[in-house]
């Protein structure tokens, strides 16, 4: 930012201002970024992110015969056992009942384990997904250009400019 | 808008007071002159536009 954006103020000098508003705008950014890790909503989307990364994983490792035949029972003895003991992280498709998960299996087994399996869960688990990953970057989003909008709030420009005419 | 009315606004605007700050500032208010409005007015509305000026230079 030069110099000559600032105003000249009589009796305030431009510099103090400057070093202030950059150290208040770094701090309020720090501020926004530690808001949209606490948030919940942004928290269910990284977390729905990161599933849909590890079941595409497993779909692409599934393509390969044995390898990810390997790579999807696992998934689902994971789902079984993190309903078993209600351990929530283990299971990479929480909203896919394990019925469902274990009959898509059924059709591999049918197919000699060419047809990928594991793609009908990854599908079912990002359409139940989606909608999270969407709201959290909206928050996101929100979160970000809040204090942009607090400024541009009309009620504030009208303040703002009550003095403008003084100077 | 009056220019204490404007003040006032831009006391609860600024992000570098507390609250409790923003509330002793109110009442500080209530005894200050109007030079000491006109110059606390001109001092928060240039912090308030250099803040913009700075938020969307980094936004974009």
């Amino acid at each position: 930012m030069k110099e000559s954006d600032f105003e000249k103020i009589p009796g305030v000098e431009d510099e103090p201002i400057r070093e202030a508003v950059e150290v208040v705008t770094y701090t309020e950014r720090l501020n926004r970024l530690l808001e949209i890790t606490k948030d919940p909503e942004v928290r269910k989307g990284l977390e729905a992110l990161l599933r849909t990364g590890v079941n595409s994983g497993i779909s692409v490792a599934d393509l390969f015969p044995v390898v990810g035949e390997a790579a999807s029972w696992t998934a689902d003895a994971c789902k079984l056992v993190a309903r078993q003991f209600d351990i929530k992280m283990l299971d990479s498709s929480p909203d896919v009942s394990l019925n469902v998960a274990l009959g898509s299996e059924l059709l591999e087994l049918c197919t000699g384990g060419i047809m990928p399996s594991h793609v009908i869960e990854t599908t079912l688990q990002l359409r139940a997904d989606w909608p999270r990953m969407k709201t959290a970057y909206e928050r996101i989003k929100t979160i970000w250009t809040k204090r942009q909008q607090e400024l541009n709030d009309p009620e504030v420009q009208d303040a703002i400019d009550t003095f403008e005419e003084d100077l | 808008m009056t220019n204490r009315q404007a003040v006032e606004k831009m006391l609860l605007t600024v992000d570098f007071l507390t609250l409790k700050q923003q509330h002793a500032m109110q009442l500080a208010l209530s005894g200050a002159t109007d030079d000491d409005i006109t110059a606390m007015g001109a001092f928060l509305a240039a912090y308030l536009r250099a803040e913009k000026r700075e938020l969307t230079a980094r936004e974009l």
